[in-house]
Formats: C-alpha cells, structure tokens, sequence
C-alpha cells in the first residue's frame, strides 16, 4: 500500500494528536484571547473562516453524540460497530474547529480541516468503493464534503496569502501530482509474475476493482477507472517500454481525457520470497491546483483499489482464481450468508 | 437451512437462510454434526469488533460432514467427516507455507478493511466479522469451507465429535498459547482467564513441562475445573491481590511466562476498570486491558507474555515501561491452527489429554440464544456450549 493510503490508514493516531493539539491551540488561544486578527484580513473572509470553524464543532458534535445516526445520514451500515470510527472523526473534527476559532492565525487550522476532509473523504470513498454501503446515501455526502474542501481549501490558501503578505502561492509546498500506488509481493518466480502482466492480457481478469482495462493489442489499451460519487474518467494507454523481469513502462495517449502516466516494476523479493510488484501511477486532472488538490484527496482510496488488483493478480497467479466470500458475492451491503438464487454480480 | 446469526449488539437468532453453495474450485460443503460458541463469538456479539453486520452468519468451531466438493479438491469426498479450523488459508502463499496460517495473504477478500485497522490484514475467518473476509459461519445446518485440501481434519473412525470438536479452534489455541512461552523445566506460567481457551492453556503447559500452572479468574466453578480437571493452582481475583500473590507463591520472581486467555473484554477492580469500562463503552478504545496490563506486571523480569485473548484495535494505558525496562518479550497471534490439528489429535489418540472436560452444555442448534447467554453471563456453571444442529 502507498504510503499515502498509511497516513489515512492510521488515522486513530492522528485524531490523539490532533485532539491534544486542538487543546493546547484552544488554550493558548484562549490565554492572548485579546489579540485580533491583523486587520489585513478582509471581513468576508473572516466570516467564512469562522463558519467554517462552526461547522466543524458542529459536525464534530454531531459524530460524537449520535454517531449512529450520522453512520446512518452517509450510509454506512447501521451496526454500532462503525461507531468508533465516527467518534474519532468527531473528535478531529472539533479540534480543528477550536483550532479555527481560536487561533489568532487561523490558517494552519484551515488547513487541517482540508486534512480533516481529505480523512473524510477517504472513510466515504473506501466505503463506495467496496459497495459496503448505501452508494446513494455515500455519494450525497461525499458531495457536500468535496463542496467543504472546496471552501476549506479557498480559505486555507487566501488567508496563508494574507499573512505572507504575498499573493504568490509558490511559497507553500506545492501539492505534488495525485500519485497512486501499490506493492504486493507474490509468491512466484519473476517470470511468471511478469507474464501475466505482460502485453497486459491478463489485466480484465484481476483489474476490476480500479479500473476497468480493455486490451486493444499488445501495445495497446483503454482504462476507465470510477470515482466515488459515480464519476468515472478514462484514458487510453500504450507502453512505452516493457524490460522483461523488469518494468512496463505506459503514458497515455495525446487527447485522451486524463493525463497519466505510470509504470509497473518487478523486483525478486530477498531471500525465497518471490517476486515483487510494484504499481506506480501519476495524474494529472484538469482544474489546476484545486483541480489537483480534489484529485489528490481521491488518490488513498484508488490507492486501496489498486492494492485490492493486486491482490486479485497474487491470488490468479498463486491459486488460479479469485477468492470468493459470502460477502464478495453481490455488490451493495450484504451480510456473511449465502446469496441463494440471488442474482451473481 | 437453518443459521445462527447476529442481529445487532447483544442480539442473536436462529433463522431461515439460504444454503450454501461452491463457490471456488476448492470449496466444500460440510453438513455440521457438532459446532460451539466461543469467547471470540461474545466479543463480536457484544459489539466489540467493528464491522459486524445484521444477519451475519456466526460460528468458527464446527466439524461435520463433507456433502459436495469442488472440482479442484483432491484429498475429500462426499461422506468425509472433518474438523474445520477455523481460520481460512490457501496453503500456497508465503506465510501458509511457514505454516503461520492464521497470516495467509489470500484468504481475505476484504484485506482492505483489515489493513485500514492494522496496517497489514491478517487471514479470513469463519463467521467473524467482515474484517476477516465476510465468511458465513458454522452454527449452521451447513457450511461451506474453502481450500478443503488446506484446513480440514478427517477424523480416524471410532472418535466421537466431542473428542476432536476442539482441534478446529480452542485446543490448539491454548496449547499455541503455552508454546509461545517457550518453557524450559522449573518454568511456572500464570493463566489468566478460566474459560475453555485458558482450561486448554493450562493442559497445555503442563504438556509442554511446565513445573507449575497458575490460573486467575473470579468463578468459583471455572477456578475449580482449573484445579481440578486441568491441575492448576488458582487464584480468585476477587479475593487475593493478584501481583502481590503471584510474588509470594514464586519467591518473589514472578511467574516465567504469563498467558492472556482473557482478551478485550477484561473484568476488573478500581479506577483503571471504571476508566476502560468508560472509554470502552464510548468506543474510545475497542479492548480494556484489566488482565493484560496485570499479566505484563506480573511477568519475571526476561519473561514472556503470551497473548491469546482477542483484542480488535486499540487499548489505553499500556504499559510499556514495563516492557521495555524489564527486557519482556510479548508473543501474540490468532492460532495458526492447522499447524497443530495432527499433533494434537495425536495426543488425543495417546490419552495424554481428553478435551471433552470443558464440555458442560449440549443444546439444539435451535437454543443457540440460551446457549449465548448462559455461556456470556456464566449462567447454570457453564463453561462451553456445543450446539447439534440435527
Ligand atoms: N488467539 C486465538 O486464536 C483465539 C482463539 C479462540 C479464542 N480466543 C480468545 O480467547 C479468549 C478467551 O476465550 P474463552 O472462550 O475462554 O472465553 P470466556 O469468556 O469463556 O473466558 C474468559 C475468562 O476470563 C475471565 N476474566 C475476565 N477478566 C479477567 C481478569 N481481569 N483476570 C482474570 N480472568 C479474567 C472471565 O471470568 C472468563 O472466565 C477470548 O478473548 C477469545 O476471543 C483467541
Ligand atoms: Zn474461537
Ligand atoms: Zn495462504
């Protein structure tokens, strides 16, 4: 898994310290509570800004208090057992409203409520993607989210220019090109783990949970991958380099929607571990920087789709099939029982 | 047919469900002849596992008889009579052939979630949440086991379900247990927890050589099985301060080795009991630590603490000064438990233990509720259920 799906994976350790953070910053905000904000800011901004610090405890509340409920309103499955997960977003989420509302420079704190969407929207795009929840429901919600990050976002930056005193954005670390990535190691000789990627023939049958990968010829073939909130975009593929053992190297093509580019590598594990897979990928979605920024929050969840293929590749190579559970069985929220005559999906 | 599922937190009901069926190539269906509830089930049924789903199918301890196989299945057929264990592992990848099946990197369609929680995911399971794989489970009419070639035991003719029932998951759990702790002649090991993983835990480490076993709990009539079926010492916790007694009874060293057959849902005395409970019940935290905090305290300095007892996610307060400045070593694991069936049973065969002495409820499939809640609230001295679905 990339590391950029750890940061959202451990996401109960980050609530602590953002909690602890959110304390601190509440009290030192508090203790020099006479300061006012430089009067560089302009009042509409500082509006937004304080809204945006409201909605956070609000929402933060409202997950602490009746986390059922809120697990319900997104549609996730109403089993208390999702609770804590909802408890912990609360409590991020109120720490960085306090962070907001108190904190003479409230721009850091904006940005950790685009931190806190980021968390959000990968708990929302995890759940789409594996259909554990109402799609419906989960995509309403991951709109209003994405329309938060939005705003979040827009007063993180102009407030960090604001309080530079400049109106150049190269002075914050630029967002970098949303990546997504991959490792699994397979227990397998290279050869064989590289076959069946080679010419990518047998990519139908293990890419299905990323994208959907149809092969014109050896050189050739067309990915549509679906975002959360039923939107999907595709884009054509030829590769560019393929080193037997080693690499296939792909761009897309001119025109083709999306710019991507990417590469899978293999590696012999150390000692008699087998072969290791390495998938690697860059886009570059329309929109600039906000562009990059939304696409960037949507890079954690493909990133757990990716590894999902990948795992679907270790078990076709090592076992000859996919596994199956109960579960796996229909798409949607079902429970570990047999389907029946239900229809297969 | 008929299945015993999870109706939401402390909820659980026998209803109609749809059979089984093959699913991969190397499946088979089992038509179960004896399955029971373990301490694992009550975590999930209280709630304490994230990811349970209403309707879940429950049950990972169950044995029966082998009704259709799939093409791919080599050494069973129709009419077989097995023990299933009850973590699913595909035999092939790396850690199946290291034998440490409860890590097989293929049997869990729903890794993703596992490793969302715990930064890697572990195998599939029967019947235990959707963490581990969404696998109907075995206090069932019917169950169907994948990789039959891998998991299940067939049982020698003459040995009636009672005898190897356990093989598939408490046997081998607590004797996987005491092997963790590595015991060398003179060792004495401390047990917390009397239930039947803790009773197989104490067998076990006398299997192993230990010169003495410690058991801990507050039931009367499980401490007395400890004693009395298992050869324990025991202590009642409600009586005797624990690390204050274990000192005494080992010239104040400290037992050897420390076993955690209790798990997230510890009972316990004073603050840091009414805290976990706290933290617990707002799903703050998802295990309390009353016996595992106790039995990393208790350890000799250089011992092992071996962990059993199930913990879902995350536990306050752990105590890893402890640890750390007394050079502990903590070893921990779901049972792989298809590396022990065969030597177990073995033992079985020789009469050096007959696992039928937990057994003190036989119920019908259909009181699988009765069952739950004698067997949770420690009603009628019970100790371990088995349900007979037929
Ligand atoms: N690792 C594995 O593969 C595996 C397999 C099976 C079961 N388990 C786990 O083993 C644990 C025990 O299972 P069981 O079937 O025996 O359950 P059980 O509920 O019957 O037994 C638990 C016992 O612990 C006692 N206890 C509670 N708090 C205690 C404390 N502070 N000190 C000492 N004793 C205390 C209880 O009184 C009870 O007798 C559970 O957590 C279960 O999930 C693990
Ligand atoms: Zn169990
Ligand atoms: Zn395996």
């Amino acid at each position: 898994m990339s590391t950029r799906s750890a940061t959202v994976d451990n996401a109960g350790w980050d609530v602590d310290v953002s909690n602890e953070q959110g304390l601190a910053a509440a009290r030192a905000g508090w203790s020099n509570g006479g300061q006012s904000h430089t009067g560089s800011i302009d009042p509409d901004l500082d509006r937004l800004t304080r809204a945006l610090g409201w909605f956070s405890i609000g929402l933060g509340v409202a997950q602490i208090v009746a986390p059922q409920r809120m697990a319900q309103i997104v549609g996730f499955a109403e089993d208390d057992t999702n609770v804590p997960l909802f408890r912990a977003v609360g409590v991020r989420e109120i720490a960085s409203g306090v962070g907001i509302l108190t904190q003479s420079n409230p721009s850091s704190w904006l940005w950790a409520r685009v931190g806190g969407d980021a968390m959000d929207l990968a708990l929302l795009t995890k759940a789409m993607g594996t259909d554990h929840a109402d799609r419906g429901r989960i995509a309403a919600a991951t709109a209003a989210v994405v329309g938060v990050t939005a705003i979040d976002a827009l007063a993180g930056m102009r407030h960090s220019r604001d309080l530079n005193g400049s109106t150049s954005l190269d002075e914050r670390p630029a967002p970098s090109e949303p990546r997504v990535a991959s490792a699994i190691t397979v227990n397998a000789p290279i050869a064989e783990v590289f076959a069946a990627w080679n010419g990518f023939r047998d990519l139908p049958r293990f890419m299905t949970d990323f994208a959907t990968v149809e092969v014109r010829n050896d050189r050739q073939s067309h990915w549509e991958a679906t975002l959360p909130a039923g939107m999907s975009f595709g884009w054509d593929v030829t590769i560019t380099e393929s080193k037997a053992n080693e690499r296939i190297v792909w761009t897309s093509d001119e025109g083709s929607g999306i710019e991507a580019s990417g590469e899978v590598r293999f590696n012999r594990a150390p000692g008699d571990r087998g072969t290791e897979i390495m998938f690697d990928a860059r886009f570059n979605p329309p929109g600039g920087e906000i562009g990059n920024k939304i696409a960037g929050l949507f890079s954690d969840p493909l990133g757990v789709k990716v590894n999902n293929d990948l795992r679907h590749a270790k078990q076709l190579i090592e076992l000859g099939e996919i596994v199956k559970s109960d579960d796996t069985m229909v798409k949607g929220p079902n429970p570990a029982r047999p389907i029946g005559d239900m229809r297969v999906t | 047919m008929k299945a015993t599922c999870f109706m939401g937190r402390n909820s659980v009901k026998v209803e109609e469900v749809p059979d089984p069926k093959i699913l991969n190539a190397s499946d088979v269906i089992v038509k179960v002849s004896s399955t029971a509830i373990c301490g694992s089930d009550l975590h999930l049924v209280d709630g304490y596992i994230p990811t349970m789903m209403r309707g879940d199918i429950l049950g990972h301890e169950f044995m029966g008889e082998v009704v259709e196989a799939g093409s791919k299945v080599k050494t069973l057929k129709s009419g077989d009579r097995v023990v299933v264990p009850f973590d699913i592992a595909c035999g092939v990848c790396g850690p199946c052939q290291n034998e440490a099946y409860s890590l097989c990197e293929n049997s869990n369609p729903n890794a993703w979630m596992a490793a969302s929680m715990w930064g890697h995911a572990g195998a599939g399971a029967f019947g235990y949440s959707h963490l581990t794989g969404g696998y109907a489970g075995g206090q069932a009419e019917y169950v169907r086991v994948p990789f039959a070639d891998v998991g299940p035991l067939k049982v020698p003719d003459g040995m009636t379900d009672e005898q190897v029932l356990f093989l598939g998951d408490i046997f081998p759990t607590g004797y996987m247990g005491a092997e963790m702790c590595d015991i060398k002649p003179g060792d004495v090991i401390a047990v917390w927890g009397c239930g039947p993983v803790g009773q197989f835990a104490i067998a076990s480490a006398y299997l192993l050589g230990a010169e003495r076993v410690i058991a801990i709990d507050r039931f009367p009539y499980r401490l007395k099985m400890a004693r009395e079926k298992a050869g324990a010492e025991t202590i009642n916790y409600e009586e005797m301060d624990v690390l204050d007694t274990l000192k005494e009874m080992t010239g104040g060293r400290g037992p050897d080795a420390c076993i955690d057959a209790v798990g997230m849902e510890a009972h316990g005395h004073g603050p840091m009991w009414i805290y976990d409970r706290a933290m617990q019940a707002a799903r703050v935290e998802t295990d309390r630590g009353t016996a595992l905090r106790e039995s990393i305290m208790a350890c000799r300095n250089g011992g092992t603490v071996s962990i059993i007892g199930v913990y879902g996610g995350f536990m306050d307060k752990f105590p890893i000064g402890s640890i750390m400045n007394r050079s502990l070593t903590i070893k921990s694991g779901q049972c792989h438990v298809q590396r022990y069936m065969h030597p177990l049973l073995e033992r079985i065969q020789n009469g050096e233990i007959d696992p039928t002495f937990v057994i003190t409820h036989t119920l019908p499939l259909d009181d699988a509720p009765h069952g739950y809640d004698i067997f949770k609230n420690k009603l009628e001295e019970c100790e371990k259920v088995i349900l007979k679905p037929n």
